[in-house]
């Protein structure tokens, strides 16, 4: 996977994570310095590979497979950024030099690094790692009674989304499928409350199983 | 416990654009907090409460003593935030925001207590005078749960008292603390969840408010909260066998099956000992009396006007009462939610989700709170939707109708398969019209709330509240319709009324011509067409005057033609002229339809 490629997968991500919804193409352009139309060109090309799904007006959205590679590339940034910090005590510039050793850094160095900095769990600014054998799917992919944790939902529909962000349905927020219907809806315990959610709901809720 | 009324039980739904006062204080929550049931208690008012999301789906004020000062008290739907996903949770935002009440209090299932929380802190984020209500309370034992409420108190910075809301229990605490509050004698410390700067953009449903501020209600809840293994329960049980796939379905299949049983057993029974009695202590009584009457006019006035009582109380009352009791028992369970679940593929045919199937089944009872209900859906075009199909869902009034024309005289049978068509007719709709309908619908997200035993005096109090309504309203239009009726009747008037209908009501749906007269007056009310009926035929037989083809056909297009003004009011009221209008119409032409085709079978 190139440079180029990587980048789109983690700002399509970034801003799925952290609002919760489709990226839009003239966000992923700010975020990458770059045009309106080379965004639609990349997004079509990653759309071919299975890596994101793309609506005219919906926007840009990772799929399973999607989120997995650029949770992959964030992991490399976020251990480079401990490492820089923690054993080389450096401050300025690690942000910078992670983002270009991101690439370039293979698997097997990168689980070394884990080895060696002891699992870290956080980045220094506090955001979590991704974990390195992580199963991603849709909720409605989760089995029964397993124990999952939300990384965002990616629904185009605001009413739904302020819905299940107020019950709780936002990234990090543990959850776990009480109960299903087949190919129907499913009750899941999130926060201590339980909620049916139709199928057409949990396709767009992606989860980590824990 | 109980607070003396000393005003006039008023209780006026609040409209927005009129100039009701806003209301001193607030009762505001999730849903299924026990609002209603807490504003029940401190106005000694008749809120309906029940166990779903979307009880309450408009704003009540109530007034009550609080010392010596007159308070008004507003009872809001329930909100998952101060946001705007459907109808009813926009009306609770903008009273808050618009009406500013002086103290809200804060209704809090301490069972989820850290789901609910979330709102709270948005809540102290108003920095309005508040107090925590921590309702169910006593529940928390079953479930292994202990929460330090003073605790909780220190933390938020404003004053917690727990409560249980249904039996009384923690009321006078609570009042003493609103009081305190009202007088300036409660130090308030507003808790501020601290966003920081990470926080970029967006409005206030920004997913990283929400998740910073759930991620604070979590770290007070877990500081507050002890959590024992909780024991395994009868509740849990029910819950699951009515939820998994084939004894879920069966339990829906038995639910429904006793309603309508009983409907048609203790309905007809009701039914058939009113007609006694009332011709044992009114009707022979009175006989000698009427016929004293000296002249016509007034003769007829009273002798139908009491036809028309012995109709109401003989034919419709009975079936009213009955399901009533059943649907606010079933709705006291927490059983409702659980058809919405259980149904929600069912619905996806006809373009809707489970969460319609809750207004759709208060459409059994009548279709004005029905309508009403749709607010809990979160957008118009599943409002509009769902409206159109409760409008042909046979309310009580129709079930009285179609039980007691069509079931007493054809069979429970042929009674039954009205209601198949009905329903077969509903469904065929929603399929066709879901697919016409613009818009993208959302899916289902809906709470399930615990189950609960039905509370008797509160079932029998919600009956109450909606029987009463039938005798204030329908009774006086059944004795002023009917006696209008002798009287044009007995002047020789009503065939000349009859006649511009002739050609649909004779010739396309086969029907004498009394019965096209009485189908003028269902548009009133469902349930006079079929009293007047009886009243016009001159007997307590349709038989004598109708055949059997007749009495089906009747029935039918009774079921289905035109909403009742009632209903007609509030859909104009929801949804405006044009669209109530065009429901109305479309329901007259399908029920001719239906009806002729029914005719010729």
């Amino acid at each position: 996977m190139n440079t180029n490629k990587e980048d789109y997968l983690k700002a399509t991500y970034k801003i799925q994570s952290r609002y919760n919804r489709a990226a839009r193409v003239s966000e992923l352009a700010e975020r990458l310095h770059v045009s309106n139309p080379s965004v639609s060109e990349m997004v079509r090309r990653l759309e071919k590979e299975d890596l994101v799904t793309f609506e005219r007006f919906g926007g840009v959205s990772l799929t399973a497979l999607g989120i997995k590679e650029a949770r992959k590339v964030i992991r490399k940034h976020q251990l480079l950024e401990v490492f820089f910090s923690r054993v080389l005590k450096i401050k300025k510039d690690s942000h910078d030099q992670a983002h270009l050793m991101e690439h370039v850094l293979s698997d097997k160095a990168t689980d070394k690094l884990d080895e060696m900095l002891k699992n870290p769990k956080v980045c220094p600014d506090g955001n979590p790692i991704p974990e390195k054998s992580s199963e991603i799917m849709e909720l409605c992919d989760l089995p029964v009674k397993v124990r999952a944790e939300v990384i965002f939902v990616a629904t185009k529909n605001k009413s739904a989304l302020e819905r299940l962000n107020s019950l709780g349905f936002v990234p990090q927020a543990k959850v776990r499928i009480v109960r299903r219907l087949n190919k129907g809806p499913l009750i899941i315990d999130v926060k201590g409350s339980e909620i049916a959610l139709g199928p057409d709901v949990c396709a767009e809720i992606f989860v980590e199983k824990k | 416990m109980k607070r003396k009324p000393k005003f006039s039980r008023e209780i006026y739904k609040h409209d927005f654009g009129g100039n009701v006062c806003g209301a001193e204080i607030a009762l505001v929550g999730n849903p299924n907090t026990g609002k209603s049931c807490l504003f029940n208690q401190l106005t000694t008012l008749d809120a309906i409460v029940s166990n779903y999301a979307g009880t309450t789906v408009d704003i009540f004020e109530g007034k009550t003593m609080f010392g010596e000062k007159i308070m008004n008290v507003a009872d809001l739907p329930g909100i998952y935030n101060l946001g705007a996903a459907s109808e009813d949770e926009r009306v609770a935002r903008d009273y808050i925001v618009e009406k500013k009440p002086k103290v809200i209090v804060n209704v809090v299932d301490a069972t989820i207590l850290e789901r609910n929380l979330y709102l709270t802190l948005q809540l102290l984020e108003l920095k309005v005078p508040m107090i925590v209500a921590l309702n169910f309370y006593e529940e928390l034992e079953d479930k292994g749960i202990t929460i330090d409420y003073q605790a909780l108190s220190m933390l938020l910075g404003v004053p917690v008292v727990p409560i249980d809301a249904l039996r009384g229990a923690g009321i006078p605490e609570l009042v003493k603390t609103i009081e305190a509050a009202m007088q300036g004698n409660v130090r308030f410390e507003h808790y501020q969840v601290k966003y920081g700067e990470q926080v970029e953009g967006g409005g206030p449903q920004d997913t990283q408010i929400a998740r910073m501020r759930h991620g604070e209600a979590a770290l007070l809840a877990q500081k507050v909260m002890v959590r024992a293994k909780a024991k395994k329960s009868f509740k849990d049980f029910l819950d699951r066998f009515t939820t998994e796939p084939f004894t879920g379905t069966l339990s829906l299949v038995v639910v429904m099956s006793v309603i309508f049983a009983s409907l048609f057993t203790v309905g007809n029974y009701l039914s058939g000992l009113v007609g006694k009695w009332f011709d044992f202590f009114v009707g022979n009584p009175l006989a000698p009396v009427i016929s004293a009457v000296p002249t016509l006019f007034l003769k007829t006035i009273i002798s139908w006007g009491l036809q028309g009582i012995n109709a109401g109380l003989q034919i419709v009352l009975p079936y009213i009462l009955v399901f009533y009791l059943m649907l606010g028992a079933l709705e006291d369970t927490g059983y409702l939610p659980r058809m919405a679940y259980l149904l929600d593929r069912l619905m996806h045919r006809m373009h809707l989700h489970g969460n319609a199937i809750i207004p759709m089944m208060l459409g059994f009872g009548c279709s004005v709170p029905a309508v009403l209900a749709t607010r809990i859906l979160p957008n118009r075009r599943d409002r509009i939707l769902t409206s159109v199909l409760i409008c042909m869902i046979p309310c009580s009034a129709r079930t009285a109708v179609i039980l007691g024309a069509t079931g007493k005289f054809l069979g429970l049978g042929c009674a039954l398969l009205i209601y198949s068509i009905v329903l077969i007719l509903i469904f065929a709709v929603g399929y066709i019209l879901g697919k016409l309908l613009p818009g993208e619908s959302t899916g289902l997200i809906m709470e399930m709330p615990e189950y609960r035993l039905p509370h008797l005096s509160n079932v029998w109090k919600k009956t109450w509240i909606r029987v009463k309504d039938f005798i204030w309203i329908a009774f006086p239009m059944i004795v002023i319709g009917s006696s209008l009726l002798g009287v044009l009747k007995a002047y020789g008037l009503l065939a000349m009324i009859a006649r511009p209908f002739a050609p649909v009501v004779e010739g396309w749906l086969m029907l004498p011509a009394v019965a096209g007269i009485t189908l003028i007056y269902g548009i009133l009310r469902k349930e006079m067409a079929l009293e007047l009926l009886f009243v016009l035929g001159g007997s307590a037989s349709l038989l004598k005057f109708m055949t059997p083809q007749q009495i089906f056909t009747f029935t039918l297009v009774v079921a289905l033609y035109f909403p009742c003004a009632g209903t007609l009011a509030v859909l104009k009221h929801e949804f405006g002229w044009k669209k109530s209008l065009l429901i109305a119409s479309f329901t007259v032409v399908l029920a001719v339809l239906a009806g002729g085709i029914v005719a010729r079978i």
